[in-house]
């Protein structure tokens, strides 16, 4: 077999939580490119390597060790940002990937409903978003930009949740339309006699 | 007051044009005097403001808006002539096409009595109503689609000021109101489909019942080539804005999705708190402590081997006697003994060298040393084995060394 190149710092931001995309230059498009070979080592350690179709490459947990709470935090935060940006913008992708955001504009202390939600993850402050903003670059989510920073395409695995929430609601909606409709036309349900 | 005629009417529009176009642009028409006074800036012409206001009334190119004698907007056409001009169609309902199509529905039945009466010129003149009114729907259809696109455009905009629901909203609207009204219009098996494959018909029967009039005969040709043309150029309208149409609505579908998404799961937080996420956690982040480091020669193949490998069945444990029972290894203590001798070049024979233990509990120390956080782990490039007496293990060497900003421990 040959050899993989950079396998040892792959390996190292991999194991970090760290998301791979196509701005991480001549380390991503070899890890892409021989994916396969990757995946195939990786896996003999029981690790899953994942591809992502917007161009990401990342590693699952597998067991318990994964970061609940910051994971829960990021995904908050991110919540709030998509929410408000939706709300103040007319799309959301990929305007939202080529916005850069300051810390002190971020609504997510700036309405009572939003602060509340931080308030819940113990976020109570800019620095405290900026800490959160610290995790997001960790985890090859967000970049640091002059001005603040900017979101990577790896945060499409967040708007993928967004998502998958969404079609949640709607199968939801349509069981309870289904057993609605399924009710009215029960004929147990429907008193034949007073209607005649 | 004279007579409308064509040639006065667009010398006037070519005159002032400025002053035309300004009307056309005035949403709310234009008060008389100001009207007045525009046209009285037209310097390059010498008839009086006065003069061409009435003439412009007269060669209908303007009229009093509804209920507002003193406000002036373009008459239908110039209206229309602009909009064509300038492709800023107005969206047509499907019920005007509708519309048109009932006409021909009635000027069809004539067609079909004049026909059976072996009328010639009834059959003439039905044909030039039928030639109008399927030439109309041709207008209307194109005019819808670029009404359509323009809408697209717009809606697609980034410089719209609406938020993701508000736009969302209005393309549901223009797919609802226009696009599937339409589709259920000119369907294979709809009244557009319907009616000009019963005109066709009814055109070939014309053209067989007039055979021994070879002028009658080409208009009907003539009016068969019309039909076979609109009903293509209709198709092709309506399929280019449904095309279109469906285009934006997938692209926005998503970014409504993303936003109902995101409110329903804050909403979730709202209800039910912030642990209520357990969306987030499938998102199954990495982040573990493995510290091992890939060296491709040493260890990929070694790992390609392992992966499928089934471990046998444990030796059954012996009850040990009393005089047997091993020490507790203290991982404390090893994990301290280790620090103080690193750099360590080999692992596996410090521990030998140090411990002379068996092989279990030398593998046991050795998977200590691997998982502790406070030490790093690098793999040698060749294996080699060593031995415990009754086993001989192989491996790859491995170096540690303390972790940074673990020294002082």
């Amino acid at each position: 077999m040959d050899s993989l190149p950079h396998l040892e710092p792959i390996f190292n931001k991999l194991r970090r939580g760290y998301h791979f995309t196509p701005e991480d230059g001549e380390v991503y498009r070899t890890l892409w490119d021989r994916f396969g070979e990757y995946q195939r080592l990786f896996d003999s350690l029981g690790l899953d390597l994942k591809k992502h179709p917007k161009n990401v490459v990342y590693l699952v947990a597998n067991d318990n060790v994964q970061p609940g709470k910051q994971a829960r935090r990021m995904g908050l935060f991110m919540l709030v940002l998509v929410e408000h940006f939706g709300e103040t913008h007319s799309s959301i992708v990929p305007s939202l990937f080529d916005t850069g955001f300051r810390i002190e504009d971020l609504p997510h202390l700036k309405t009572a409903r939003y602060e509340e939600y931080m308030n819940a993850i113990d976020v109570h402050d800019a620095d405290d978003l900026d800490g959160i903003v610290r995790s997001l670059v960790r985890f090859g989510f967000a970049k640091r930009v002059d001005t603040g920073f900017m979101l990577r395409r790896a945060a499409y695995r967040f708007l993928d949740l967004c998502r998958e929430a969404s079609d949640l609601k709607e199968g939801e909606a349509e069981e309870v339309s289904t057993s609605q409709d399924s009710a009215i036309d029960s004929p147990d349900l429907a008193d034949s006699s007073s209607i005649e | 007051m004279s007579t409308p005629d064509i040639k006065t009417f667009f010398r006037l529009a070519h005159q002032h044009f400025e002053t035309l176009e300004a009307l056309f642009d005035a949403r709310k028409g234009m008060r008389e005097t100001e009207l007045r006074s525009r046209l009285g800036n037209d310097s390059p012409h010498t008839a009086s403001a006065g003069h061409v206001f009435r003439q412009f009334q007269t060669h209908r190119l303007i009229e009093p808006r509804p209920e507002e004698t003193a406000s002036f907007e373009l008459t239908p056409p110039v209206r229309q002539l602009f909009r064509e001009f300038r492709r800023k169609q107005k969206l047509s309902t499907p019920k005007a096409i509708q519309a048109y199509l009932d006409r021909l529905e009635e000027l069809m039945e004539r067609l079909d009595h004049r026909t059976e009466e072996s009328n010639g010129p009834g059959v003439e003149r039905v044909l030039e109503h039928i030639d109008t009114e399927i030439e109309n729907i041709r207008t209307l259809s194109r005019s819808n689609r670029e009404a359509v696109l323009n809408r697209v455009t717009e809606l697609r905009a980034e410089t719209m000021s609406h938020s993701v629901r508000e736009r969302f909203a209005m393309i549901n609207e223009l797919l609802d109101d226009y696009v599937t009204p339409l589709q259920n219009i000119v369907q294979s098996r709809g009244p557009f489909e319907k009616r000009f494959s019963q005109l066709r018909v009814m055109l070939g029967e014309a053209q067989t019942a007039f055979s021994d009039e070879p002028s009658l005969v080409q208009d009907l040709k003539s009016t068969r080539a019309r039909l076979r043309r609109v009903r293509r150029t209709v198709l092709e309208n309506f399929e280019a804005a449904r095309r279109e149409t469906t285009r934006l609505y997938e692209q926005h579908e998503t970014n409504s999705d993303i936003l109902e998404g995101a409110s329903s799961l804050l909403n979730r937080v709202h209800h039910e708190g912030a642990d209520s996420l357990k969306l987030i956690e499938e998102m199954e982040l990495a982040s573990f402590r493995m510290r091992t480091v890939f060296r491709e020669e040493g260890l990929s193949s070694y790992l390609h081997d392992m992966a499928g490998y089934e471990p046998p069945d444990p030796e059954p444990i012996q009850e040990p006697s009393s005089s047997r029972v091993p020490s507790v290894l203290d991982r404390e203590e090893l994990i301290s003994d280790a620090h103080a001798t690193c750099p360590i070049p080999d692992a596996m024979a410090w521990l030998i060298d140090e411990r002379d233990a068996g092989p279990l509990r030398t593998l046991r120390a050795y998977r200590y040393l691997l998982q502790s956080e406070t030490l790093s782990a690098t793999f040698g490039d060749t294996r080699r084995e060593y031995d415990f007496g009754d086993t001989v293990l192989s491996a790859v060497p491995v170096r540690i060394r303390v972790e940074e900003g673990f020294s002082s421990r």
